[in-house]
């Protein structure tokens, strides 16, 4: 039998617990209230954030080291995303020069994941864009780099398949001829114009080398591109090349018309690698032991030398005291030079392309190449800007003198490996390790096997 | 009828949660190295790049090409010339300083230390200031050999000593470790044996001829393996140094497979390379082990 004190103290328990649990009672349903509320707010903003960011296009920029043209594209980006915090461009340099980042970028874009805007040079974009890994531009960008390229020649670079795939950049180039005027004023040996020949570069040279008690080549009076990439030789080797075709023809090229048979053993190519053959080992005019190249220029270790146009502000970095000149590309039947085409352009698995090609009409337009061209001493490539009295001014005013700046091989898919592999063969005639026409033979049998393995299954 | 259960005995539990802890490495080594090797042997019979679409089959011909290719062939000697100077040389280095350091010497420390640091150095940063020390107008070594009246040498621009300026590098680099493991073998072998040849009367000479060198033998068999795969892998030092330049002079087989891969895009004919280049270093490989197989017992 109970007792009344534990009855009363059950049923006051029990009051208790029933208070209690309508004390849980109430207490969850404000909860659930509270826990509603808070989670329709969170959402709320998510959805409001989500769909702010997804206003908001961050595109990725690959290029490759370069001191000289890092800090000026740096702050054209810096400048572009101030004004348009709707397309953000994220600038990234991929260490190495443009050979690791192309690899670098092949690699990207096998694997899907390239970035949405790169600057590819005209020897190697050809092949993305004949796999399908390139959008065109769209026509008002096509128009205007149509019309606007400084030098209509060089229009082919632009163009695949009859479409173009991006607007030239300021980092564009073609071959000119360099010059130290301190050392033909110390010869006697008056300047190179238009009207030279090989026949007065081979005897300007001849006056201007130094040698050493042994004989060996201490100042070389023309420096040739005698090693380093193959594509980089054939680059230079290729004004030679062209300027040895007969006047009235056609330039001669790598491939025939039918892009599926190699053509460099010509006379032209002939004529040209014996110049070389002859200028190293039969008249002694330059050696692979000198520093060549724009280091051997401005110090002072060459006298003449073809090279692009950075070399202006290469020397301006290095030899700002250096008095030199510039001059067409000496000609042999006619004067031809090799340009160079970059463009900036956008792969096919880019997130936003409306957003990439509104970015590049912003960087193509003409007060940021002027800015582009101004910082870094790059020449101009498009026709408002190259019409600025700067660029007509001191050692540009021999520029716009050269004409015939050819791109002949603009529809070739494996430019790059072609010239890479006569580029090679050209290095081992400067080494003296064969002679030009064998060189000549067997490049070009090693590079028909390689365009008949590019065409194999297609 | 019910079924009988077998339960596992202890041994078999004990098996099972092994191979269950296995799985997982397992499937990793499979997925990141056994897969891609086997993938590599597929491609080596087709005409691959991998940007392409389409890889039409080509059965031996990159074998063959490889093969009869020049510059592959020149990779190889290449090879050959590198491997032989860094390791057999390489190793009497590392073996004499082993023997110096296993002496009672003051500052044993100390150069143990110098020794070691070059290995423990980016090969990255290291060939960078090797290059400028190779230069011919503005490099240390043609600085100072100048004060000898010794013209200046093309120290990593003349093909006839590019390739003995990237083995001077790699002797400098490495050394060190093969020293220490030299080191190791010098000290466990026990010092008894050398008590008894001095009891009869034998004098360094001999104790090195007849004592040493057998008992170090599997260290030396170790040194010499690990050194010549090694060195037939080498690929940083070239890429930063040299580029396989001048003339294909410092190309080794390596970096010649990458640049046939990644900057050709021709990965059926890298694949075929790297095969052959297997194939051959396992017979080298094979051959060490039955050179150096008798074990001594003393």
């Amino acid at each position: 039998m109970m007792s009344a004190l534990l009855k009363e103290f059950l049923a006051q328990e029990n009051k208790n617990g029933r208070s209690k649990m309508i004390t849980r009672e109430v207490k969850r349903s404000v909860g659930r209230k509270l826990m509603l509320m808070v989670t329709l707010a969170v959402g709320i903003m998510l959805i409001i954030g989500t769909a702010g960011q997804a206003e908001k296009v961050t595109l990725a920029w690959w290029r490759w080291t370069s001191a000289d043209d890092t800090p000026a594209i740096e702050k054209l980006v810096g400048q572009w995303n101030k004004q348009h915090p709707e397309i953000q461009v994220d600038f990234q340099e991929i260490p190495g020069g443009l050979a690791d980042f192309e690899t670098k970028l092949n690699i990207a874009l096998a694997a899907g994941n390239p970035p949405d805007l790169f600057e590819l040079h005209d020897h190697s974009w050809h092949r993305l864009a004949e796999l399908g890994y390139l959008v065109p531009a769209p026509p008002d960008i096509a128009e205007w780099a149509r019309k606007n390229i400084a030098f209509e020649s060089m229009l082919p670079g632009l163009i695949h398949g009859g479409k173009v795939y991006g607007p030239p950049t300021s980092s564009s180039d073609f071959e000119q001829f360099f010059y130290n005027e301190e050392m033909f004023d110390e010869a006697g040996v008056s300047y190179p114009d238009e009207n030279w020949t090989w026949n007065e570069y081979i005897a300007a040279a001849k006056k201007l080398t130094k040698y050493d008690a042994e004989g060996k080549v201490e100042v070389s009076g023309v420096s040739l591109r005698k090693t380093g990439h193959g594509s980089g030789i054939y680059s230079k080797f290729a004004c030679f090349y062209y300027s040895s075709a007969e006047s009235g023809g056609d330039i001669p090229n790598l491939v025939g018309e039918d892009l599926k048979t190699v053509t460099i053993n010509n006379p032209a190519a002939l004529e040209a690698l014996q110049l070389y053959y002859d200028i190293l080992f039969t008249w002694k005019l330059d050696s692979v032991d000198i520093q060549g190249d724009a280091a051997g220029f401005v110090n002072r270790r060459c006298a003449m030398f073809n090279r692009g146009k950075w070399v202006v502000g290469y020397v301006a970095k290095n030899a700002p005291d250096l008095r030199y000149g510039a001059s067409n590309i000496i000609k042999n039947k006619r004067s031809v030079t090799k340009g160079s085409l970059y463009l900036l352009m956008v792969p096919t698995a880019c997130k936003d392309k409306d957003a990439a090609w509104e970015f590049i009409r912003w960087m193509s337009d003409d007060p940021q190449q002027l800015q582009w061209c101004l910082e870094t001493g790059k020449y101009p490539m498009t026709k408002n800007v190259i019409r600025d009295p700067r660029w007509s001014m001191g050692i540009y005013a021999a520029f716009p003198k050269q004409k015939n700046i050819v791109e002949p091989d603009e529809q070739l898919p494996i430019y790059y490996e072609l010239s890479t592999i006569i580029g090679e063969y050209i290095e081992k005639v400067c080494y003296g390790k064969l002679l030009p026409k064998e060189a000549l033979q067997q490049a070009q049998k090693e590079a028909q096997e390689a365009l008949d393995d590019w065409y194999e299954g297609r | 009828m019910a079924r009988k259960v077998t339960k596992l005995n202890m041994r078999q539990k004990e098996a099972l949660n092994a191979y269950v802890l296995l799985l997982v490495p397992l499937l990793l080594f499979a997925i990141f190295y056994y897969y891609p090797i086997l993938e590599a042997l597929r491609w080596s019979f087709y005409n691959y790049n991998f940007l392409a679409k389409s890889h039409p089959f080509v059965g031996v011909r990159n074998y063959a090409r490889s093969l009869s290719d020049q510059t592959f062939i020149v990779t190889i000697k290449n090879a050959i010339y590198y491997t032989l100077a860094t390791v057999f040389v390489g190793m009497i280095l590392s073996l004499g300083m082993a023997l110096g350091l296993n002496q009672e010497l003051k500052f044993k420390g100390f150069y143990k230390v110098a020794f070691f640091a070059p290995v423990v150095t980016s090969v990255v940063a290291t060939s960078i200031i090797f290059a400028g020390l190779y230069d011919t107008r503005l490099g240390l070594l043609n600085y100072l050999l100048s004060f000898f009246g010794i013209p200046a040498v093309g120290w990593i621009t003349n093909p006839k000593v590019s390739m003995l300026s990237v083995i001077i590098y790699s002797l400098w680099k490495n050394v060190g470790f093969n020293m220490i493991i030299f080191l190791a073998g010098l000290q466990a072998i026990p010092p008894v044996f050398y008590e008894v040849g001095k009891v009869d009367g034998a004098n360094r000479w001999h104790q090195f001829r007849y004592i040493t060198l057998p008992l170090l033998k599997p260290t030396i068999l170790f040194v010499l393996v690990t050194s010549f795969i090694r060195a037939f892998q080498q690929f940083t030092l070239i890429h930063t140094l040299t580029l396989g330049g001048p003339m294909d002079s410092t190309r080794l087989p390596v970096y010649h497979v990458w640049e046939v891969y990644f900057k050709w895009l021709k990965c059926g004919e890298a694949s075929a390379q790297v095969y052959i280049l297997f194939v051959l270093l396992m017979g080298v490989t094979l051959l060490y082990f039955r050179l150096l197989k008798t074990e001594e017992y003393y």
